[in-house]
């Protein structure tokens, strides 16, 4: 072994030692960052399990525990209780208004985008890069700057307070969706493919259902699911239409307990139950499907 | 050999033109909806924006005469549209800290052999997660008598105040917490694509953990971290929630969107609330502009 080998060697051994002492402190730190991330979770239902007294009075060092866990609330959170009868806040109301909006749009609104996407990928037509760089460019503009002529328009057709101007403008598609699939058609289906049907006589549609949706399916799948939380989770456009607390969705709903102009003081206790309740569903959702979000969220990062 | 085509099989040719026209046909058909879409909810309505923003419109009455640049000078010599204007830029501080955070994490997930998924969901949640039920959750951690944050750290602050920092600071920790998963996911997926070999080359040559860091790492996320960070602002600049639920309308986390919102639908300012609203597009178009010029250059690097 020659000087500058053994140098290196040593070098090397020296660097395994300081790597290693790095790992277990970035562990530690990683770790602590985790239960960063889950504490508000966690702050969510043992607040939950309080009297309205005692989470107003809980600290880190006192009352931090329940002293005596009252389950009540994730229940109440469903049929109601004193402070908030189901006439003031139905979170089933709520969560069913919210399936409406999902159910009529998210069909829909992918038949819409992977046509698109299809037609985009694999067809050919003038002005194709055209029309799709226009739309591309819209999905830039901010809903600010078309929220108060669309709220005009509604208004003007006496639709606030109602599903329709959340439902109407998702039966167009989503532009974002259809971007993600066009690259996953270039990628996925080959062209050899689409000719072959088109060869034995399949029209373009039927060409579409029969070759390209079975092939992509997975890709649309992730996207629903991304989509699905995205209305879930919505609060901007709600916020606006939505005033009557009979039409609320699930997010402009839990706003009715937070409700600080009023004379009452918050329910604490309530209001955490109805948030993590609220979040459940997604949760659980993403926990089990946490694959499909995950690689769907990176690939989306990648071709941007 | 196309030439050779036409002159013995003039018929398919022929069925070939027509095929083109259908295909043509049949391509506008399969994106009209969402062309319609936009006619109708984006351009259309830009447009009014665009229109409204030179009128002095008021909703109510319906009329309207033509002002000039009135609105336009006006919203900046108000104080609430310089303030919210400010806090906006403010707020996108939480952009660069989570993207940061999430390079690190994801350097870290890389060479984890083990846990790795159940990381990457715990970090991760905050991102399905709905953003009011967080900010119920840290209105409450931020609490001003006896909040978490305050005993922890043995002060009394009042974070959700007047004070114009405090809440900015709040919102700013709170926006850092539910991103960092996000930016997470995206390096990790780079990350993985990077070859090890090109860290070993490093270290044999007596590199250290930051050269590989510099040489390696960063050059090899440019593309991402430039995408995490322009999508970011794009995002940023239309926070919301942030001032009406978070902040509860407190002048200290009033935002664009806010003001927007405030004059555009509340008090009926239409014309500053839509001049107000194309000064938003014209950032973002500019930011859209950057990206699509760089992103290319950036790409260009990673092959």
């Amino acid at each position: 072994m020659s000087y500058r080998e053994s140098l290196i060697s040593l070098n090397y051994k020296k660097r395994k030692i300081t790597d290693r002492t790095l790992f277990v402190i970035s562990t530690v730190i990683v770790c602590f960052g985790a239960f960063l991330m889950i504490f508000p979770y966690f702050y969510m239902i043992i607040n939950a399990l309080k009297t309205p007294a005692e989470a107003i009075a809980g600290t880190i060092d006192k009352n931090f525990w329940p002293k005596n866990p009252v389950w009540d609330n994730f229940v109440d959170v469903f049929t109601g209780n004193e402070r908030y009868p189901l006439s003031s806040f139905n979170m089933l109301d709520a969560i069913k208004n919210t399936l409406i909006i999902e159910v009529l749009v998210i069909p829909v609104g992918t038949f819409v985008s992977t046509l698109a996407a299809f037609a985009f990928a694999k067809m050919k037509f003038p002005y194709k890069n055209t029309i799709l760089i226009v739309l591309l460019v819209s999905m830039m503009v901010p809903y600010a700057a078309v929220m108060l002529p669309q709220y005009r328009v509604f208004s003007e057709m006496q639709l606030v307070n109602t599903l329709w101007p959340l439902i109407i403008p998702g039966f167009f598609g989503n532009v974002g969706m259809m971007l993600f699939l066009i690259t996953t058609i270039r990628n996925v289906v080959p062209d050899s493919l689409i000719e072959e049907s088109r060869v034995e006589g399949a029209g373009w549609f039927k060409t579409f259902i029969k070759v390209v949706v079975p092939l992509i399916k997975p890709a649309i799948v992730a996207q629903v699911l991304f989509w699905f939380v995205g209305i879930w989770n919505d609060f901007f456009g709600p916020s606006i239409y939505l005033t009557d607390p009979s039409v609320k969705t699930v997010q402009v709903a839990l706003l009715l307990l937070n409700d600080v102009t009023s004379q009452a003081s918050i329910d604490m206790p309530f209001m955490m139950a109805a948030a993590f309740m609220s979040s459940l569903p997604i949760i659980l959702l993403f926990i089990a499907l946490n694959k499909a979000f995950i690689q769907s969220n990176a690939i989306s990062g990648i071709k941007g | 050999m196309y030439e050779l085509d036409l002159k013995y099989k003039p018929k398919p040719h022929r069925k070939k033109l027509t095929d083109k026209v259908s295909e043509a046909l049949h391509g506008y058909a399969f994106v009209a909806v969402p062309v319609i879409g936009f006619l109708v909810f984006t351009l259309s309505a830009l447009g009014f924006s665009f229109y409204m923003s030179f009128t002095d419109y008021n909703p109510i009455k319906g009329t309207y005469t033509f002002v000039e640049f009135q609105n336009y000078v006006a919203i900046f010599k108000e104080e609430f549209f310089r303030t919210a204007f400010f806090n906006t830029v403010i707020m996108l501080l939480s952009i660069p800290i989570g993207t940061f955070l999430g390079l690190l994490l994801a350097i870290y997930l890389k060479k984890l052999a083990k846990g790795r998924i159940v990381l990457m969901i715990l970090y991760y949640l905050p991102a399905v997660t709905s953003s009011i039920a967080i900010m119920l959750v840290f209105r409450d951690i931020f609490r001003s008598d006896g909040g978490l944050i305050n005993t922890l750290f043995g002060v009394d602050l009042k974070w959700l105040g007047a004070d114009p920092w405090l809440i900015k600071i709040a919102i700013i920790v709170k926006n850092v917490w539910a991103s960092v998963g996000g930016s997470m996911i995206l390096y990790f997926a780079v990350l993985t694509s990077v070859p090890g070999s090109y860290y070993e080359a490093g270290k044999v040559c007596g590199a250290n953990a930051w050269h590989g860091f510099v040489d390696v790492t960063m050059p090899m996320t440019n593309a991402t971290t430039f995408y995490i960070i322009t999508t970011g602002v794009m995002t940023g600049l239309q926070n919301y929630a942030d001032s009406t639920v978070f902040a509860q309308g407190l002048p200290g986390g009033r935002t664009i969107v806010y003001y927007i919102w405030t004059n555009g639908i509340n008090s009926a300012q239409y014309g500053y609330a839509s001049a107000a609203s194309m000064i938003l597009v014209l950032i973002i178009l500019v930011i859209t502009v950057i990206l699509f010029k760089f992103s290319s250059v950036f790409r260009g690097q990673i092959k």
